[in-house]
């Protein structure tokens, strides 16, 4: 049998190879050789016997095989599966098939094996099929063909085989081809227009639920269960209804007491999973379900299986499957608590009523969960599994407290009191570990009184004392059930009452710290945050800290973050006391014990061996890391203004320039004693870090303090300790500290002190930092520090400034992007010396006028900017940006100097230079600059790109442009792109651009064969008049170009390309002509404001009469619906002739054209639904379509438009045909339209649904699938219609979905970071054209533009939409550059368009 | 991952609050990170914006905590398509796969490329700090 597998394999490896090759070169009579060769394998496998009993597998690979030659058939093979059966029939392989008429009698005429068989079949198609990805215009048509074909041949052959009678393993088979159908099915009606029909196949297998034997009952289940979860539109109102009888009917009870009865939870909790994916398909029919008392029964039995008997997880996981359903059932009652108010606005009553049914329910469903959240009596079987069940729990509880609100949380904390006057512990670390779920978010407001009262009861009634006498392993979750709910509990501290329990609480929590290491963690974290938030109730508890400081201090066996922790919430209630007297005292105590401990450990360090070090030096770290600590928790506030009265301040100042506990010598003997006694601690970074943040915690306070120590000895800490640093790493701290000094006291330092210490730490060690690029780093952010605030204290140091410039030119070859950006710094400041004097600038100005600085400078940085990656350039540039403003005439000289002396050293020379010297010179250093020297970057890369461009078009490759398979040459002009930086748009409109005549014509003649994109930037193009302009340019324009304006939420110009990529039919299939009919469809979107131009497309070309302007949201709709001229039902849908302009609406008074406001462009934003309700049949048709008064409210959910009142829906005309015929508008005896978001809106649906008999409860779900999120969203912008037909007594009009994308020409983005250059890569003068093009043009705007054509076009010409270039993206953008060239004959991975298929 | 709730149940559906667990085996293990997500107006159109609390230890985590992934940056590779799972996955992955080339603060990243054991010190410290209760 192995060897007829390999042989099978062999096969597919073969097909794998060749089969492309062989269709693409359409030799069919091959294809069909191996085909019939196959088949003819096949039948003689299905023949044997020993085969079909173990062999099984080989017959599958071989089904395989044929699946694949079908797949790559290209749609030559329309049905694989009736092929098969022929064959079988004929026993050979045959092309002749039977018809589907003959196929029933064929089939029950063969013997079962052969039905089984030929089912396995269609199932592993199914599965290729769902497996198989193609581009997407193959696809529909693969989709298509299996609709037409594979589908009514395998339904038949489903049929018949249900009837058959045959072996167990047929059965199974059917199911398993069944749910590989609803998969493929699926996929399909969301990648094309087909829609599936699997009512019929569904009964049977709802049928087979009360199968005799147990194992196809479960099995049939699953299935049931995946179909409904994969899509539950498959399943109709009859069907629906079928399986709600099972399941809540004597079937499903008697089901689950049998399986019940049997302790075989697993079937039972297959049927529940049946059940939640049931009703899960229809949330909202439940909540209403629970007003009607004929469904009472059905949450009885929801009810009761949710309380399925047994330990949950351990014995059972029913009630699992249901935790997640409630929690879902829990948050739709409440997010759509509105929209059920809205639906029984008529009668109030019944609103109460359904409440009370759902607090009642969540009731119940509570107490269930409260009971099954319960530690196990044997905690070994608590297991992730079930702590990952009690989180869904609390969550559960989490999303029914707003429904059930105090009551449920009472209910908990009254268990607990009663629990402890009764000695019931197991019942109390489940309501402590509930409650905090719920009470976790009150903050300050939630506190009600009477929860207040119940946990001083708790607390009262020794909860805290029986806890800790509870310290055995099982009653672990009991404690930390209690830790986690008073960490949480802050709203009962704040209180005053509550405050009162604060040191019994802490108490609780330090000996629960201290006794056990399992709750340090926890236990230390809350005592840190109730600290924080009570420290001022919290000063009395000062003295009952100490013991325990002491044992964190002493103890080197803590926990540092431990430590850390507790020791900070001691220094928060420190903080808190506004005395410093006291404040001392504490401190002094804290430092004392900090100091002697360390004593006792740092002398042990040298003999300790290496184990024992890292422990004390890990203990030593923690040690430093609190001082630390405290002196960050003892910083005042940022606003210290009113935070001590005038005396407190006063005092405090007192005090501490006293000092008479002499706490800052104390400070620094701790610093001494870490960083200056042992060689070990010296050289740890960790150590000198903590020591640096202490004092440069003291360094940035405005009133003495403990921490604030004089600057002069801090310059000495730095400078010993410079001298005696063993590794050069941590010496960026100590530049670091002296910055800090520089930030704090640059104004009163002493010089020659803050010289030498410079000399110190920097220029005696200049050998030691220039081979470090941290050191480099520090450095320089040091100097340019003192640059920002002080430039004297180094322009003023001549010895030092000489170093710094050598050094500052050196390093500009440096490869790190933190060394770039401290470079960046340093120069900008010592070129623009913001902070300067006279003095500092005019010694500056001699620098770089009289010596070769800025020329050196000049060359260095243009030297190592052409070598440097892509995204360190702005530093460069930014230097020249401040050399051309600051230096512009010497510049000059500067730039004309260094380029020859590059060139001569380059290998690639630069050409042109001299015109690039003069843009830059020209921009003096604005912002146009940036824009020059990116195009200039980007030019670099033009000439592959052009090669590229010249290979394509000799091979004879077209840049097409369109969708849908149409193919129209296509060219993009980027012609205007203003930059705004420093105009206004009233100074752009007093130059005329856009209102110059002479312009547009120019356009008007220039733009006949292409598409244009107009940019403008959005933020400054917002008024009336520039909307106006755009508008009637664009009407003038109408319809040979599709322009628009396409703004976005940042600063920059874009230009852009908006294609339609992609057209979604989401409903009906006559929906789909509609869009193809839209070629371009564009919508512009600032704010709500919008534009929107559709055209209409016949025969592969624009049509001048079809264009179509929509003005307004509801315009839009309604504007494209009343285009909508229905023939021979939707299938005939076309826009109408002739185009139509309206006159905006009040906020876009004076528009003309495409302006519209829409309300969203988010899916599916609303939509209309038109439903019979008088309960008659509405199968009628064969009428005008009228217009009906419509008296509603239409209800936009965001945006200007709201509450808009709606004069008239439309109601299109419908025509008899078959299945496909929609709404009678004569039947119409009232409308309803229903707006607002979708998610509110199906509850209304569902109203309606409830209303009328003749509905079809799926419908609901039809609609909620059209627009699952996650299907649409992957496009970028959505708007339209979409028309479905739910039932034939309901219709719907969505928004129709146009997907499209908004595609960005190579060359956007004039304003963005030259990361980005590779967008400009096409662009040879655009950034010319963009700086100049209102200056340059003055009145002969036409010329420039005629010129600009000339000769740009050529290049911009090659910015389709199928560029032979690519940049491959690198998202850290710190790769080489990666253009390339594409070998010779390689298409563009960039071809967004499907070649036309055949 | 839930979305802000105010005192009366209502959501706010723009700011959601998530914990990110460490992945298993890995020094962020055994501790949840809190996290939060801000979906501006225009999501999908533009992408959330993803912070974990300021001063998070990672070297791709701004010092405000804002997470720096490319997935998560309108101007590289953030796709509407991109789900929140995607994103939650994404974060997941890069606590302990930072990526050295898109540095976000200085202190992580230079231990990270230079000194790998006093980096994974430090995010060992982080981790206690953010430690589930049941460990």
């Amino acid at each position: 049998m192995n060897c007829k597998f390999f042989g099978a394999l062999t096969y597919t490896v073969n097909l794998n190879f060749h089969t492309a090759s062989l269709v693409n070169d359409q030799d069919s009579v091959r294809l069909l050789e191996i085909r019939a060769t196959l088949i003819d394998h096949l039948i003689s496998l299905i023949s044997d016997e020993s085969v079909l009993r173990t062999g099984l597998f080989v017959i599958k690979k071989m089904f395989s095989n044929l699946s694949l030659l079908f797949l790559n058939s290209n749609g030559t093979w329309e049905n694989p599966l009736l092929t098969f059966i022929s064959s079988v029939a004929a026993n050979r392989a045959t092309e002749s098939t039977i018809s589907l008429e003959e196929l029933d009698s064929l089939l029950i005429s063969m013997p079962w094996q052969n039905i089984w068989i030929f089912t396995i079949f269609s199932q592993i198609i199914a599965e290729d099929l769902v497996k198989k990805e193609t581009t997407s215009l193959s696809n529909v048509q693969t989709h298509n063909l299996v609709h037409r074909h594979l589908f009514p041949t395998t339904e038949k052959l489903m049929v018949v085989s249900s009837k058959t009678s045959g072996d167990h393993k047929l059965v199974v088979a059917w199911l398993e081809c069944l749910s590989a159908w609803a998969n493929y099915a699926s996929k399909a009606e969301f990648d094309s227009t087909e829609r599936y029909n699997m009512a019929n196949l569904l009964s049977i297998c709802i049928s087979l639920i009360t199968n005799s034997d147990f194992s196809i009952t479960e099995k049939a289940i699953e299935t049931l269960s995946e179909i409904l979860e994969i899509n539950p539109t498959f399943f109709n109102s009859n069907l629906k209804s079928e399986l709600q009888s099972l399941l809540f009917g004597n079937v499903g009870v008697q089901y689950v007491s049998y399986f019940s009865s049997q302790n075989d939870e697993k079937s039972v909790c297959d049927f529940a999973r049946l059940i939640i994916a049931f009703l899960d398909s229809d949330l909202s029919g439940l909540v209403l379900k629970l007003n009607d008392d004929k469904y009472s029964h059905v949450f009885d039995f929801l009810v009761g299986l949710t309380d399925f008997p047994g330990v949950a997880i351990d014995e059972e996981n029913v009630s699992k499957e249901f935790a997640d359903f409630w929690l879902r059932f829990a948050d739709y009652c409440l997010v759509e608590d509105t929209t059920l108010q809205a639906l029984m606005e008529k009668d109030p009553a019944s609103y109460e009523i359904l409440n009370d049914k759902v607090k009642m329910l969540f009731n119940k469903i509570t107490q269930i969960y409260w009971k099954k959240a319960h530690v196990p009596e044997d905690v070994a079987h608590f297991k992730q599994e079930f702590a990952l069940y009690r989180r869904d729990i609390g969550d559960l509880f989490e999303s029914v407290y707003p429904l059930i609100k105090l009551p449920l949380v009472v209910n908990l904390l009254s268990t607990v009191h009663s629990s402890l006057q009764t000695g019931d512990l197991d019942s109390i670390e489940p309501s402590l570990f509930l409650a905090n779920y719920i009470s976790k978010d009150f903050g300050e407001e939630g506190a009600d009184s009477q929860l207040i009262d119940l946990v001083s009861l708790i607390l009262d009634a020794s909860l805290l004392p029986t806890v800790l006498q509870s310290k055995s392993n099982e009653f672990k979750y009991l404690i930390n059930s209690t830790i986690q709910f008073f960490s949480t509990a802050d709203w009962f501290y704040k209180t005053q009452k509550g405050s009162t329990y604060l040191p019994q609480i802490l108490g609780f929590l330090f000996d629960c710290m201290i006794n056990s290491n399992v709750y340090q963690l926890t236990s230390s974290k809350a005592i840190a945050d109730i600290c924080n938030e009570c420290r001022f109730s919290l000063v009395e508890f000062l003295p009952s800290f100490e013991t325990i400081i002491s044992e964190m201090i002493s103890n080197i066996s803590v926990d540092s973050l431990v430590r850390q922790r507790i020791i900070n919430s001691y220094a928060s209630i420190i903080q808190g006391v506004k005395n410093p007297v006291i404040q001392g005292e504490n401190l002094k105590k804290l430092f004392d014990l900090l100091d002697s401990k360390s004593m006792l450990i740092i002398p042990k360090l040298d003999a300790a061996n290496a184990e024992e070090r890292e422990v004390y030096v890990d203990y030593l770290t923690s040690l430093i890391s609190c001082v630390s600590a405290v002196g960050k928790g003892m910083q005042l506030p940022e606003e210290v203004d009113g935070y001590y009265t005038e005396e407190q301040e006063a005092a405090v100042r007192e005090y501490w320039d006293a000092d008479p506990l002499a706490l800052h010598d104390k400070l620094l003997t701790i610093v001494r004693n870490f960083n200056m006694t042992n060689q070990i601690l010296s050289d740890n970074y960790s150590i000198l870090e903590e020591t640096v943040n202490l004092f440069k915690y003291g360094l940035t306070e405005t009133i003495s303090g403990p921490f604030v120590i004089d600057y002069t000895t801090i310059l000495q800490f730095i400078v010993t300790k410079s001298n005696t640093l063993q590794k050069p790493n941590a010496l960026p701290l100590l530049f670091s500290l002296l910055g800090s000094i520089i930030v704090a006291h640059y104004r009163t330092i002493d010089r020659e002190l803050l010289n030498s210490t410079i000399d110190t730490i920097f220029t005696s060690k200049m050998a030691i930092v220039e081979d470090d690029p941290d050191l480099v780093q520090s450095s320089l952010n040091l100097f340019g520090s003192m640059l920002t605030v002080q430039p004297s204290l180094l322009i003023g140091n001549e010895p030092l400034l000489t170093i710094l410039l050598q050094f500052g030119v050196r390093h500009l070859q440096s490869n790190e992007r933190f060394v770039l950006k401290a470079i960046e710094k340093f120069w900008t400041r010592i070129i623009t010396l913001r902070k300067g004097d006279r003095q500092d600038t005019m010694a500056m100005r001699r620098i770089f006028n009289e010596t070769e600085l800025g020329y050196v400078l000049t060359f260095n940085v243009l030297k190592y900017m052409f070598a440097t990656q892509r995204s360190n350039l702005e530093t460069f540039i930014e230097i020249i940006k401040q050399l051309v403003a600051k230096y512009p005439l010497m510049m000059s000289k500067w730039l004309n100097d260094s380029f020859p002396k590059l060139n001569q050293e380059r290998a690639k020379k630069i050409d042109n230079w001299e015109i690039f010297v003069k843009k830059i010179l020209l921009t003096r250093g604005t912002r146009e600059y940036t824009l020059i020297w990116k195009k200039e970057e980007s030019s670099r890369l033009q000439s592959v790109a052009t090669k590229n461009f010249h290979q394509r078009v000799t091979l004879g490759k077209e840049v097409h442009f369109g969708d849908l398979g149409h193919r129209e040459p296509c060219s993009v002009l980027a012609l205007v792109a203003v930059n705004f930086s420093t105009d206004s748009e009233q100074h752009l409109l007093e130059r005329d651009v856009f209102v110059d005549e002479s312009f547009q014509r120019v356009l008007a003649n220039t733009l006949d064969a292409w598409v244009l994109s107009v940019v403008l930037e959005f933020q400054k193009l917002q008024s009336r008049k520039s909307k106006q302009l755009v508008g009637l340019f664009v009407e003038e324009r109408q319809p040979h170009l599709a322009c628009f304006v396409y703004h976005r939420h940042r600063q920059n110009v874009s230009i852009v390309r908006l294609c339609v990529v992609d057209v979604a039919l989401l409903a009906s299939p006559g929906t789909i002509i509609l869009l193809e009919q839209l070629l371009v469809a564009a919508i512009v979107r600032t704010g709500w404001v919008a534009e929107v131009v559709c055209l209409n497309k016949r025969d592969g070309g624009l049509d001048v009469e079809k264009v179509r302007f929509v003005l307004h949201s509801q315009s839009l709709v309604l504007g494209l619906f009343d285009s909508l001229a229905v023939q021979d039902g939707l299938s005939g849908v076309e826009l109408i002739v002739g185009a139509r302009t309206r006159v905006g609406s009040d906020g876009l008074e004076g528009l003309v054209g495409a302006l519209c406001v829409v309300p969203s462009f988010d899916l599916v934003s609303f939509f209309n639904v038109w439903v019979h309700n008088d309960g008659s049949s509405w199968n009628q048709r064969q009428t005008l379509s009228a217009e009906i008064l419509h008296s509603g409210t239409f209800e936009c959910h965001h945006g200007a438009n709201r509450n808009v009142e709606l004069t008239r829906v439309l109601v299109p005309k419908t025509n008899v045909h078959g299945k496909s015929s929609l709404v009678h508008q004569n039947n119409v005896s009232s409308v309803e339209r229903l707006t607002g978001r979708l998610g509110n809106n199906l509850l209304f649906l569902l109203h309606v649904f409830q209303d009328t008999n003749d509905v079809d409860h799926g419908a609901s779900l039809q609609a909620l699938d059209l627009v699952e999120r996650s299907k649409v969203k992957v496009q970028l912008w959505n708007v339209g219609i979409v028309l479905a037909r739910l039932h034939h007594s309901i219709f719907i009009e969505l928004q129709l979905v146009l997907v499209f994308e908004v595609r960005e020409l190579r060359l956007c983005h004039l304003h963005r970071r030259l990361t980005d250059v590779e967008n400009l890569v096409l662009l040879q003068n655009v950034p010319e054209l963009v700086c100049n093009l209102v200056e340059s043009s003055g009145s002969d705007l036409s010329g420039l533009v005629q010129q600009v054509h000339v000769e740009q076009l050529s290049v911009s010409s090659l910015v389709g939409p199928v560029l032979h270039v690519a940049l491959k993206r690198n998202s850290g953008l710190d790769g080489p550059r990666v253009l390339e060239e594409w070998p010779q004959e390689t298409e563009s991975s960039y071809c967004l368009w499907p070649e036309p298929g055949p | 991952m839930l979305p802000v709730k105010a005192s009366d149940g209502s959501l706010d559906l723009l700011n959601w609050i998530a914990g990110i667990p460490g992945k298993s085996n890995t020094l962020w293990d055994h501790a949840t990170y809190p996290l939060t997500i801000a979906f501006p107006e225009e999501y999908p159109a533009k992408p959330p914006k993803v912070k974990f609390p300021a001063g998070f230890y990672h070297p791709n985590v701004y010092p405000s905590g804002t997470v720096c992934l490319s997935i998560l940056n309108e101007e590289q590779d953030w796709r509407p398509a991109i789900s929140l799972k995607q994103i939650l996955l994404g974060v997941q992955e890069l606590l302990n796969t930072p990526n050295p080339d898109s540095p976000a603060q200085e202190p992580a990243w230079r231990l990270f490329t230079k000194d790998r054991l006093a980096y994974e010190k430090k995010v060992r410290e982080q981790t206690k700090r953010y430690a589930n209760p049941d460990k």
